[in-house]
């Protein structure tokens, strides 16, 4: 018997997830390019002192091995690095928050 | 009140830490989204005297530098912190539509804030105060 048996279920979930709601194709260390779901929601810092976007990326975290804060990602031609946490849920997706390089 | 806004944006606008940058005042309609930038805006009064002849008003000015988010921005940042504080701290606006301002003082430095949308910044407050007199019915 499996210690894990649900392990496959949620494997097989975030393929579906990723197959039909991906919007966005990333590349991580000149790896496989991969689909991710990325995400845009104006957000106004510093008390509205500054107009600006946060962004997110979600994906398979197996897609990316080793994905760390400040590790470049390409998302559809546009390099962005990584801010914050990179652990992965329970299932193995991972929600990155990323930002624009330049 | 207010109308120290672009007396100090006109302040802060001529300093060469600040070439690059967009100064703009909490009160101008414009486009917030070029970096990096430099915005002053009034944070509210506080009200330090009140009698029938007058009342003394001590607005806050808060000074916000933002600058996109890089290895670099903790740099950029520092340098116009002290540039800032350089230009405003301990100047006297003299007399801004009818009233006389004293000195501006750097009262608080917030936390720097590195955020998660790209941009980085730190803002600092500066207090100043006038007498208001009341008029005489």
């Amino acid at each position: 018997m499996t210690l894990a048996p649900f392990a496959d279920i949620d494997a097989l979930i975030n393929l579906g997830c990723a197959a039909t709601l991906s919007n966005a194709v990333a590349l991580y260390q000149g790896g496989q390019p991969f689909g991710v779901i990325f995400e845009r929601t104006p957000a106004d810092p510093f008390s509205g002192a500054v107009d600006a976007s946060a962004r997110t990326c979600g994906f398979d975290a197996a897609l990316a091995p080793g994905i760390a804060e400040g590790h470049e990602l390409v998302i559809s031609g546009t390099v962005f690095r990584v801010s914050g946490g990179t652990e992965p849920d329970e299932t193995g997706w991972v929600q990155l928050l990323v930002f624009p390089k330049n | 009140m207010l109308a120290l806004e672009s007396i100090l944006k006109t302040r802060l606008q001529a300093l060469p830490a600040l070439t690059a940058w967009v100064v703009r005042g909490g009160t101008d309609l414009v486009d917030r989204r070029p970096l990096p930038a430099a915005e002053i805006a009034c944070e509210g009064a506080a009200v330090t005297g009140s009698q029938a002849s007058g009342a003394k008003v001590e607005p806050s000015w808060t000074v916000t530098l933002v600058v996109r988010r890089s290895d670099e921005a903790a740099g950029q940042l520092d340098t116009a912190f002290a540039a800032v504080i350089g230009s405003l701290h301990n100047f006297t606006p003299a007399q801004v539509s009818g009233h006389y301002w004293s000195a501006l003082a750097l009262k608080r430095v917030e936390a720097p804030q590195f955020g998660d949308e790209g941009v980085a910044g730190i803002a600092m407050t500066f207090s100043t105060g006038a007498a208001y007199l009341a008029s005489r019915a």
